[in-house]
């Protein structure tokens, strides 16, 4: 039920900001002592020695304010010409530093030693039949006043009337004399507030405060406020509601009806439906071609054409078979780790780096593969080479599926609409009970030709060699076909649309078939990544495929270089548990801790200062080289 | 007289072609200039390079007497506004979004509800539009609310451009008298025009662009007898 | 029959009518103008046309009805535009931009494509040739001048040996001896088998390349003929400098 919006840029680290403040707002009633959100800077400081409501939630949203401005000064703005991607990513690179940051800040404190309370009114009604706890009431009172209160100043006061102003046309407001930059910075610090505000409310009643969790309540907040055009409060609000209560509302009658089937999650009803139904209304407002000065100019990631695919294929997966057979088991679980990760990033490359249509679905599909195949091997007794293929082809159909719709929206939409769908594929279809539920699944180990390709064994045997050549084989060919693919009239129609819609229909290009034959690929590596992902682990759990999992692994894509195959071969080396992590923890000796913290800071400056990622200056320096 | 507007060997282009090769304008108080040429002459790209929407790649611009700087596009257009420039874009630059009385108020720099109905007054059409969404008037309409946004700022320097582009002739006929009685009250006034009758109507002197370079400048009563001047820069024939 | 026929074409934004019942013909080998003054309708008739916005009225290519059809299937019939603001493929090399508009598109060509690229089976070197490009080839849109980058933009249009060509501006930008050189290379299009229709308001260029010239102002055909009987139109005075001389 948080809706507001910041003006211009659609943030995913939103929720993760109040979420960090939420803590240390309970830390400090507490124990009186403020968390601050800079590495680098001191952890706490004490603040007063007693506070009250009042103090803390003063001093915290003050906080509140300053890491909005912080957000704005130092990432966003210079941001502001950059194309959605990076500022998606940017944003993404925050998620992951606060999250982290409020893993590590407060994890010793734990639940023990601050109590999460709230200080709304206790006791209940009912209402309509039903009894609502009085606490609801004033949350509810609080959240409409915010959106009044909201809705009159950006209605009534002249700074309002500005904001709005400034976000419909910057060029306008600059001849009148008004600084759009100014104004930014007031409402990136309001936003924050209401941000930090909303979430104590929310986890004071709902007992819930969690690094990651907490900080996924963006997705509907999101939603509701693309509902709302991104500037109507009165619609936002009503939607935030209409969300809060469906969720709600589909519980009650769920557990009352008989008619939805046995096999779907009653939980995962409640809370994928109005995802499917906010997806629906956002993909209905969108359009397939962007009218006529839609277009804003921007330089997206260079993606260069690839040279000798099949050389580079060979070294590099003969090194990694090399390493297989002669390293020590757990070096054989990175590396194998780093495969799987880089057979899914290649995916976003091509979907997002190739096509730009930015995809957080991409483990929600790696998931569906996985958990079909898991199925169709344990139940079905669908032998080795065909289960898998089967699931394959059954993720590709689903990867279409949301592609269908998904070609209407693109940018910031299309990302939240994804994220959107990767949120009820997970809930509604891993979390079934004809699937697999929580409790998870052994997936029977794979064989062909009477060879034992599993990858768990007994002793040191463990993390068996034969399924890693399997797994490197596998991404050799998917990378040298997909080099193919970028050097072919396809991957040219594909960049087409990627550089400009328009032109490219011009062209002849049907753009609605190269964006579904880029999801059908796309889809297809990720689920093939999702089968080899079901074989590795020792059992399979909906954890596995998260959307904070294709959060991060889309950022590391974004930080190898997401329009390059050589940026998902970096993106899997860096994937948490694989090589580089096994390099880092073996010879520097310095704590993981701080790992996805300063991994979420890279990634801001490399969204910043560098682009391309690592693999465009690679290529830069390359080139020096070569001169 | 004191110049309000001084343009010296004006140069500016985009994305590395040059579009205006040395450009000289003066603009006094109280006067209204026409500055016309057939499309792709450089009219606008002249406006632009004065407030500093486009960045000049050489010459000097002075309003009020003070250099133009030349650093990022936004803060100079943000600082030449301040000063008391005021530019009335070819797409307006309206706040759609907003009400026509909200676009209005966001004219002066702080409430001035005087400054606001004198720019009403020249224009009242619009007094029973105020609680009507911009984006939803008549393209005359629309037009008279950019002048007047820009007049609620009480500008020193006005720069008009295209103001009657796909007009009715009849709302030309009220916009363009109005522009002469502003300029009356002291403002300087820079006015692109299409319609060169009615434009040389109202203006004291005339430039006449071609191909970014002034092809003629003088008095507009003289120009408005030389129909051989305007027909070769706008249709090309000797 | 001309080949391309456009009757009562309307098209209209809130209450605004853009583009009021105009029919336009292109012949065999014709090269025909489209001319008028600022917001005269001209780009919003050629979006129409080619299926960018919504319209009413009637759109047909060598017969054939085109009404519904989505831009990209109008354009793999033949009938191929150009954009005012170029609007390049600008990650691609000049020869890759001219390949998205070339290569045929067949079931089998994501299959194929994966297993084995086949950029070098479609020529697009006499489209390059044909407009003096063969040199940049290699080289990205951004290095090429300003001149240069419409004459790629009109090589992508030519490259698929379209039936008929719309050219929005072609020579907005360029310099007078770039612009006679544009000329030429127009007048040499129906040689290829490819009609014209040239939008642009550089007088010199559509009425010393065009055979016939149509004139809009406010969405409507004011007037149309050849380039003497247009010059002659105290019409088209009118509606280009406001008077009634």
């Amino acid at each position: 039920m948080l809706t507001y919006r910041a003006s211009g840029v659609v943030n995913f680290a939103h929720a993760a900001l109040g979420m960090f403040c939420a803590y240390a707002y309970y830390e400090l009633r507490a124990t009186g002592e403020l968390a601050l959100p800079l590495l680098g800077l001191p952890a706490r400081v004490p603040v007063v020695e007693r506070p009250t409501v009042f103090t803390a939630l003063v001093a915290v949203l003050v906080m509140a304010a300053v890491m909005g401005l912080l957000q704005h000064v130092l990432v966003f703005r210079p941001l502001r010409s950059a194309p959605p991607l990076a500022r998606v990513v940017a944003s993404l690179g925050i998620f992951l530093y606060l999250q982290d940051l409020a893993r590590l800040r407060f994890r010793k404190a734990g639940a023990a030693s601050f109590e999460i309370t709230s200080f709304l009114p206790r006791g209940s009604r009912e209402l309509f039949g039903v009894v609502v706890p009085n606490n609801r009431f004033a949350l509810a009172a609080i959240a409409i006043t915010i959106a009044v209160a909201a809705g009159a100043l950006y209605q009534w006061t002249r700074f309002g009337l500005a904001t709005r102003a400034a976000a419909e046309s910057e060029k306008g407001a600059l001849l009148l004399g008004l600084a759009p930059d100014r104004l930014a910075a007031a409402n990136w610090a309001l936003a924050s507030v209401l941000s930090a505000l909303s979430v104590i409310l929310i986890t004071g009643i709902t007992k819930q405060l969690d690094p990651i969790a907490t900080s996924l309540l963006v997705i509907p907040a999101l939603a509701a406020a693309l509902l709302g055009g991104l500037s109507s409060f009165t619609l936002a609000t009503v939607a935030g509601f209409a969300i809060g209560m469906a969720q709600s509302g589909v519980l009650t009658y769920v557990t009352r009806a008989d008619w939805i089937p046995g096999w779907l999650p009653r939980g995962g009803v409640e809370r994928s439906l109005p995802f499917l139904v906010i997806i629906a209304a956002i993909v209905w407002r969108g359009r397939t071609i962007p009218a006529r000065d839609a277009l804003v100019e921007q330089r997206l990631p260079e993606s260069p054409s690839p040279r000798h695919p099949l050389v580079a294929a060979t070294v590099l997966g003969g090194a990694a078979v090399a390493g297989l057979w002669t390293l020590s088991s757990q070096w054989r679980l990175a590396i194998v780790v780093s495969v799987i990760a880089a057979t899914i990033a290649l995916s976003s490359v091509v979907l997002t780096g190739y096509v730009g249509q930015i995809s957080l679905a991409q483990y929600a599909f790696a998931g569906v593969a996985a958990f079909t195949t898991a199925k169709l091997a344990a139940d079905a007794d669908i032998p080795f080479p065909w289960s898998p293929l089967l699931a394959i082809a059954v993720t590709v159909a689903v990867g279409v599926a949301v592609g269908v719709p998904a070609v209407r929206v693109r940018g910031m939409t299309l990302a939240i609409a994804t994220a959107g769908a990767a949120v009820a594929i997970q809930e509604l279809f891993f979390n079934s009970s004809a699937v697999g539920g929580i409790a998870g699944l052994e997936v029977p180990p794979p064989a062909l030709f009477g060879v034992d390709l599993g990858f768990a064994a007994v002793g040191a045997d463990n993390f068996r060699p034969a399924f890693g050549t399997l797994a490197v084989v596998l991404l050799a060919l998917a990378c040298v076909a997909v080099a193919n693919l970028r050097r072919s009239p396809t991957g040219l129609r594909w960049l087409a649309v990627r550089a400009n819609e328009r032109a490219a229909a011009a062209a002849g290009v049907n753009v609605t078939a190269a964006k579904l034959t880029a999801f059908a690929i796309s889809s297809g590596l990720a689920a093939l990544g999702g089968v080899l992902l079901a074989y590795q682990l020792p059992t399979l759990s909906p954890d596995a495929f998260l959307v904070v999992g294709a959060l991060a692994l889309l950022a590391l894509t974004y930080l190898g270089g997401i329009a390059s195959i050589t940026g998902a071969i970096v993106a899997g080396l860096l994937a948490a548990g694989g090589v580089v992590t096994k390099l880092g923890g073996g010879t520097s000796g310095s704590s993981p801790e701080y790992q996805f913290a300063v991994s979420g800071l890279a990634l801001v400056v490399v969204a910043i200062v560098w682009p391309d990622g690592v693999a465009g200056a690679l290529r830069r320096l390359a080139a020096r080289i070569r001169r | 007289m004191t110049a309000v507007l001084e343009v010296a060997g004006l140069r500016a282009g985009y994305s590395g072609v040059e579009v205006l090769h040395g450009i000289d304008l003066r603009v006094d108080a109280g006067e209204v200039v026409a500055l016309l040429g057939a499309n792709g002459a450089g009219k606008t790209t002249t406006l632009h390079a004065v407030c500093g929407l486009v960045t000049r790649t050489g010459g000097d611009v002075r309003v009020l007497g003070a250099t133009v700087p030349r650093g990022r596009a936004s803060a100079t257009v943000w600082r030449t506004a301040r000063r008391g420039l005021a530019l009335v874009s070819e797409d307006r630059a309206l706040f759609s979004q907003l009400t026509v009385g909200e676009n209005l108020t966001l004219g002066p720099r702080r409430r001035d509800r005087r400054a606001v109905e004198e720019a009403l007054g020249l224009f009242p059409v619009l007094r029973d539009l105020l609680g009507r969404r911009a984006g939803l008037c008549s393209g005359g309409e629309q037009q008279m609310l950019a002048i007047a946004r820009a007049l609620a700022g009480r500008p020193r320097l006005l720069l008009v451009d295209e103001c009657s582009l796909g007009l009715a002739p009849i709302v030309v006929g009220q916009l363009l008298p109005a522009i002469r009685r502003i300029a009356d009250t002291g403002t300087a006034v820079v006015l692109v025009e299409q319609h060169v009758p009615a434009a040389l109507a109202v203006a004291d002197r005339a430039y006449v662009l071609s191909r970014g370079a002034v092809a003629y400048d003088g008095d507009a009563g003289t120009l408005a007898a030389r129909p051989d001047v305007l027909e070769e820069a706008y249709l090309g024939r000797a | 029959m001309s080949r391309l026929e456009v009757r009562g074409l309307s098209v209209s934004y809130g209450g605004l009518v853009a583009v009021d019942a105009v029919d336009l013909d292109v012949g065999d080998g014709a090269i025909v103008g489209l001319i008028g003054p600022n917001g005269a309708g001209k780009t919003t008739c050629i979006d129409a046309v080619c299926g960018f916005v919504g319209a009413s009225g009637h759109v047909r290519l060598d017969g054939r009805a085109l009404d519904g059809l989505p831009p990209h299937a109008r354009a793999r019939a033949g009938l191929v535009r150009t954009f005012q603001s170029v609007e390049l493929f600008d990650d691609l090399t000049v020869r890759e931009n001219l390949l998205v508009a070339a290569a045929p598109t067949r079931w089998w060509s994501l299959l194929a494509d994966a297993l084995a690229p086949r950029r070098t089976r479609v020529d697009v070197d006499w489209a390059l040739d044909a407009l003096g490009l063969r040199d940049a080839g290699d080289a990205r849109p951004r290095e090429l001048p300003a001149g240069a980058r419409r004459l790629v933009g009109l090589a992508r249009a030519i490259v698929s040996r379209p039936r008929v060509v719309l050219l929005d501006e072609p020579a907005a930008g360029l310099d007078p001896s770039e612009s006679t050189a544009l000329g030429e290379r127009l007048r040499a299009l129906p040689a290829l088998g490819i009609s014209v229709l040239l939008v642009d308001h550089d007088m010199h260029l559509v009425l010393g390349v065009c055979e016939e010239v149509t004139v809009l102002d406010f969405g409507q055909v004011i007037a149309r003929g050849t380039p003497a009987e247009v010059r002659a139109d105290p019409a088209v005075a009118r509606a280009y400098l406001g008077t009634t001389r």
